[in-house]
């Protein structure tokens, strides 16, 4: 029961979406069914099964993210945006649940790459053998995030400047 | 953690419990693996089928998943009424409600789909888990439904076909004893092998060959594997849901679900029931 739960949350948090999270569960568990007998010879089938769903949500053929999620995020976004004076840089503290919209503006790539490293806590070597690229295309995707969701060190020193400034 | 890092991960947990329905996930898996399955043309397909029933039966432990709604807390937390004038679906069920009403829900033949369609006809926008325990209610309660099932949904419970392998056959002996995943894994850890799955087969191999396993499975999963077998035996009979509700009213049960259990637990006995299916 626990590995079906862990596997569906972090779908969701992959997909930020219920139902493409659902989709790409049933997707790779239907898929894995029919071949069980060579992933239960993987030295991990959980890990075998986990990165089926990695690479289903990257490889994803619906074009959601570009009808739906981003455009919800993007609102959310241009929304703070327009309220920006309001938020109160100095704590740097962002809501978990608009943080959580915010990341769906993020292409999939550095998406996986911040649930991977953040949520999965893996290394980044890890993560680029996951992703099949180098540690540096991980670190670089991971910043490229970061400075998206305003979450980087860099925008944060200028907007710590600013403010003493 | 870096302080982003923090902020990520609460952003992540707490939006995990958006998570699907496992049911849900779990009907749609069956249909789309025999979709798959009849594309595979392979001597496999037979014992592939029911090893693979034996992974989704392992790895998702239904009726204890069913307990946990996305975003719940192991009962079905109400939500918002429907849009327009349809079934409450957000009734106070409890847990033993829920799983007693979509166990009737999926036993009739309904699956995910359906459940999808259901609520589109009710026109709420209910969790689907929700939409399934309400028709499941309804059948219960002698009701009929707005739409027939599509297909009928495949149990995992159901014996093993005379293709299926000997690993296959082992994995149903160790689920049909009550044991489940987290069992696999104290197995494996105590005979100190690297894979759980590898442990339900050699326990299953076991329990065929009368031996006992060095741990017991807990009594709930027992009495779950018992009525599991029960309903399937019940269904492989050719009884259905009316032959259940004739029954519950010649053995005065309280419902359908009670009969199917009383009259696969006679088959299973070699007793034959009071009307044919």
């Amino acid at each position: 029961m626990a590995r079906l739960h862990s596997l569906l949350r972090y779908a969701v948090v992959l997909t930020g979406d219920h139902d493409l999270a659902q989709d790409v569960v049933q997707e790779v568990l239907a898929r894995a069914q029919v071949r069980w007998r060579r992933i239960s010879e993987s030295e991990s089938p959980e890990a075998y099964v986990r990165r089926m769903v990695l690479n289903e949500y990257l490889s994803w053929r619906r074009t959601w993210a570009v009808r739906h999620v981003h455009a919800v995020g993007e609102r959310l976004v241009d929304l703070n945006d327009a309220r920006g004076g309001e938020r109160d840089h100095a704590q740097g503290v962002v809501d978990a649940d608009e943080l959580w919209h915010r990341l769906a503006t993020l292409g999939r790539k550095q998406r996986a790459v911040l649930v991977l490293r953040y949520y999965e806590q893996m290394a980044d070597d890890a993560i680029a053998d996951l992703l099949g690229c180098s540690p540096a295309t991980v670190r670089s995707q991971a910043s490229k995030a970061l400075r998206t969701l305003r979450l980087s060190s860099e925008r944060q020193e200028r907007i710590h400047a600013e403010e003493k400034s | 953690m870096t302080d982003h890092g923090e902020q990520l991960r609460e952003a992540f947990e707490t939006h995990e419990d958006l998570a699907p329905d496992p049911a849900a996930v779990y009907a749609r898996v069956q249909e789309l693996s025999r979709i798959y399955q009849r594309r595979r043309r392979g001597a496999q397909v037979a014992g592939t089928a029911v090893l693979g029933a034996g992974l989704i039966a392992g790895v998702i432990q239904l009726p204890s998943a069913l307990a946990r709604l996305p975003g719940g807390t192991g009962t079905a937390a109400p939500a918002g009424g429907p849009a327009s004038p349809g079934p409450s679906v957000a009734a106070s069920y409890s847990q033993a409600d829920l799983e007693k009403d979509w166990a009737a829900y999926f036993a009739a033949g309904y699956g995910y789909d359906d459940a999808v369609r259901l609520a589109a006809l009710w026109h709420t926008n209910q969790n689907i888990g929700l939409v399934k325990a309400e028709a499941g209610r309804r059948l219960l309660a002698g009701e009929t439904l707005p739409i027939p099932p599509q297909r009928p949904t495949p149990n995992v419970y159901s014996q093993p076909g005379p293709g299926a392998s000997a690993d296959a056959a082992a994995l149903q002996a160790f689920f049909d004893a009550g044991y489940v995943w987290d069992d696999a894994v104290q197995l494996a850890a105590l005979w100190k092998m690297s894979d759980p799955s590898q442990a339900k087969i050699t326990a299953g191999q076991k329990l065929e060959a009368g031996q006992k396993l060095p741990i017991e499975p807990k009594p709930a999963n027992v009495a779950a594997a018992k009525e599991a077998a029960a309903i399937a035996k019940f269904a492989a009979a050719g009884y259905t849901y009316d032959d259940a509700v004739k029954l519950a009213a010649l053995w005065k049960l309280k419902d359908a679900h009670a009969a199917k259990v009383a009259g696969g637990e006679k088959l299973l006995a070699g007793q034959t029931l009071p009307i044919k299916p």
